[in-house]
């Protein structure tokens, strides 16, 4: 039995979770209604009362929309945030945070951060197992958008080799990111810091754009890229060579004219070798070496307990909801006390007058669930954007199975309950809801 | 022809809701087809007597039998089966469900009738209605006149074609016109198929034209002509 569900997919394992889910709901219907035919009954209680029965169904779609929207956002932007990580197998920097380093190497959050000098960056770039180690220069902007110095194996690398455009050949060309405040051709001159402190044309020589990178959903998309040399060399400092060498751009670098950087990226020849570099570099007081993946996998488990947390909030929430919702029900079957007790006079058995408010609360809880379904789904769709927007990484929430098992769960649970609010109306006499 | 059923009510008590009593019956028998037409001043007990006698009256003691079966001891889904099956109910302010149409109204019982008799009730809704002359617009019947309310409900009230007719203030919301064609129809249908008939009300009109009479005063019956 168990093998057999393993077997499963996990698209089938979903929907017949879904169809588990609502199978409680289908078999209270069927029992209820085997027999009879309360349709136009229901229909003219739901007009009857439209609008409140309109406000009743917009709050259960308020709330189930919300909850689910957040649970989806929660989960769109851990994969946004790890998608983003994506590139940066390993970072290696000064010993300290290694958060606040993740931060700043892959997204790009200013920070101040010890150097790692010249010999400790030509030891990485040697090493035999080592196939990219790219030295990172933050600290300059350009209309609010980072200037990161680097490497042009780097920037070919985050870009999977689809530069639009070409790579830099020349010390002040530079290659944007794909939603930079600068287009091929454009030129600008960085400011020194970021946001409003920025320096407006601290370091006078201009930058031309002659490439653009396709987007990779990380707040690199935000970032101009120039040479690491030319940020040393607008800041007065040595450019990295020795100065028989002036013009050239890119590894190998000159330890003794290496200005020092706060992080290199690393990316190793094997993931067995990106592991082995990881304890070789991860020195006491002199380098520290880690996998952003890690620390974010870190950080989410960190925030499973703010998760978990939020999902109770979630579930107390609904569960409020729900307490409405039957209190909603026990006056909106007071106001048709008059109708059911004609009904009972007219000789209708007990599980009719049952049905009859059960389809109604029924109708009423499967209309919010299926709003609530597209309401979640555009509010998750706005906030991503929003997101996205904001932080440059690539959040692309949306409803999948988990939401639709909790909408499902919802509705059936609500429409067990609902049994309670039918039931009560049957232990009202007839004769005083006839003369009412 | 239907046969209406005979009634045979003993020691029968109604009890308010601080348990005073405001109906109490010795006895009481009629015959099947027998219209019986119930007067009294406004608070004499002449609808709890109505609703005593459909199994509606929660509070009643003693018996109420209608041919073989005594109402009163049955369980609140047999007694809700008896009505369904054997009395047909009218009310004073007709009671019919506005959003519906009148010829839902008048077969409202099919939707929760076995499934085997719903045609054939709607089909008998139908044709009472055509017979109690109700124009059968599409239209719901919250449009509808006092008049021709009124004859929906008692086309609901035969459209199960009902062994008994109970009805309570049947011509009070209507004017004297009205009244009396609908106390014309009605008589002529109950007369027509034999069904026994109980009419609380004030109309010297109708009254007037009921084999029987009881006269109620206070709860109790102080003269039966
Ligand atoms: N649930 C109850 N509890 C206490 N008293 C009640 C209850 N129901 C009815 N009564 C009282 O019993 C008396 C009989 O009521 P009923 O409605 O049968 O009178 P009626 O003869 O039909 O009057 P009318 O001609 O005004 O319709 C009235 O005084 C009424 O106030
Ligand atoms: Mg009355």
């Amino acid at each position: 039995m168990r093998d057999l569900w393993l077997d499963l997919s996990a698209t089938t394992q979903d929907a017949i979770l879904l169809v588990a889910l609502l199978l409680p709901g289908a078999i209270l219907a069927a029992l209820l209604l085997r027999g009879f035919a309360p349709g136009p009954l229901v229909r003219a209680l739901l007009w009857r009362f439209r609008w409140a029965n309109a406000v009743f169904a917009l709050l259960i779609a308020i709330s189930v929309g919300s909850g689910l929207a957040l649970i989806a956002q929660e989960r769109g932007l851990r994969q946004g945030t790890a998608q983003a990580a994506d590139k940066f197998d390993m970072v290696v920097s000064a010993p300290g945070s290694e958060l606040t380093m993740m931060l700043a190497a892959v997204f790009l959050q200013a920070t101040d951060a010890p150097l790692l000098d010249g010999e400790t960056y030509q030891e990485i770039a040697t090493h035999p197992r080592v196939k990219i180690a790219a030295p990172l220069a933050f600290g300059d902007s350009y209309e609010r958008a980072p200037v990161v110095g680097t490497i042009a194996d780097f920037v070919t690398y985050l870009s999977d080799g689809e530069i639009e455009g070409r790579m830099w050949t020349s010390t002040f060309e530079a290659v944007a990111g794909a939603n930079a405040p600068a287009g091929i051709g454009d030129s600008f001159v960085p400011a020194h810091g970021h946001g409003d402190s920025a320096e407006e044309g601290a370091h006078g020589d201009a930058f031309t754009v002659v490439g653009r990178l396709p987007p990779t959903g990380s707040p690199w998309d935000n970032a101009i890229l120039i040479p690491v040399e030319a940020v040393w060399a607008v800041h007065g400092l040595a450019d990295g060579h020795a100065p028989d060498a002036e013009s050239r751009l890119g590894p190998p670098f000159d330890a003794r004219y290496f200005p020092g950087t706060p992080a290199v990226v690393v990316r190793a020849e094997s993931l067995g070798a990106t592991y082995a570099l990881r304890s070789e570099f991860t020195r006491d007081a002199e380098t520290m070496a880690f996998f952003p993946g890690a620390v974010l996998s870190d950080l989410y488990r960190i925030m499973g307990d703010v998760r978990q947390a939020m999902s109770a909030l979630t579930l107390v929430t609904q569960a409020l909801v729900a307490i409405s919702v039957l209190l909603g029900l026990f006056i909106l079957s007071r106001l048709f006390r008059r109708q059911l007790a004609l009904l009972r006079a007219l000789g209708a058995p007990p599980r009719f007058i049952m049905a009859v408010i059960w389809s109604y609360a029924a109708a009423l809880l499967a209309a919010g669930t299926a709003l609530g379904i597209g309401l979640g789904y555009l509010t998750a769709a706005v906030l991503s954007r929003v997101v996205t927007a904001r932080t440059d990484i690539l959040v692309q929430a949306s409803l999948g199975w988990t939401e639709m098992h909790l909408a499902a769960g919802f509705l059936s649970a609500m429409l067990v309950l609902s049994l309670v609010p039918a039931w009560s109306v049957l232990r009202a006499p007839v004769l005083s809801g006839l003369r009412s | 022809m239907d046969n209406g059923l005979s009634l045979s009510v003993r020691d029968l008590t109604v009890a308010g809701d601080r348990g005073r009593s405001i109906l109490s019956l010795d006895r009481l028998v009629l015959e099947p087809g027998v219209a019986l037409g119930v007067q009294g001043p406004s608070g004499a007990g002449k609808s709890t007597l109505i609703f005593a006698l459909a199994g509606l009256a929660a509070s009643a003691t003693g018996s109420v039998r209608w041919g073989e079966t005594d109402l009163l001891s049955l369980s609140a889904r047999r007694t809700a089966a008896f009505r369904a099956r054997n009395i047909g109910l009218i009310f004073q302010d007709f009671l019919l469900f506005d959003e519906l149409g009148a010829e839902d109204n008048a077969s409202v019982q099919s939707l929760f009738a076995p499934r085997g008799r719903r045609p054939g009730l709607r089909e008998q809704a139908g044709a009472m209605l055509d017979r109690l002359k109700v124009p059968k617009a599409s239209r719901t019947v919250a449009s509808y006149s006092g008049g021709e309310r009124q004859r929906v409900s008692v086309a609901r009230a035969l459209a199960h074609e009902p062994a008994i007719v109970l009805a309570d203030e049947p011509t009070a919301s209507l004017h004297r016109a009205a009244a009396d064609a609908l106390t014309d129809d009605l008589l002529a249908d109950v007369r027509a198929r034999g069904r026994t008939l109980i009419v609380a009300s004030h109309d010297e009109r109708l009254l007037s034209r009921m084999d029987r009479r009881l006269h109620l005063a206070d709860g109790t019956v102080r003269e039966a002509a």
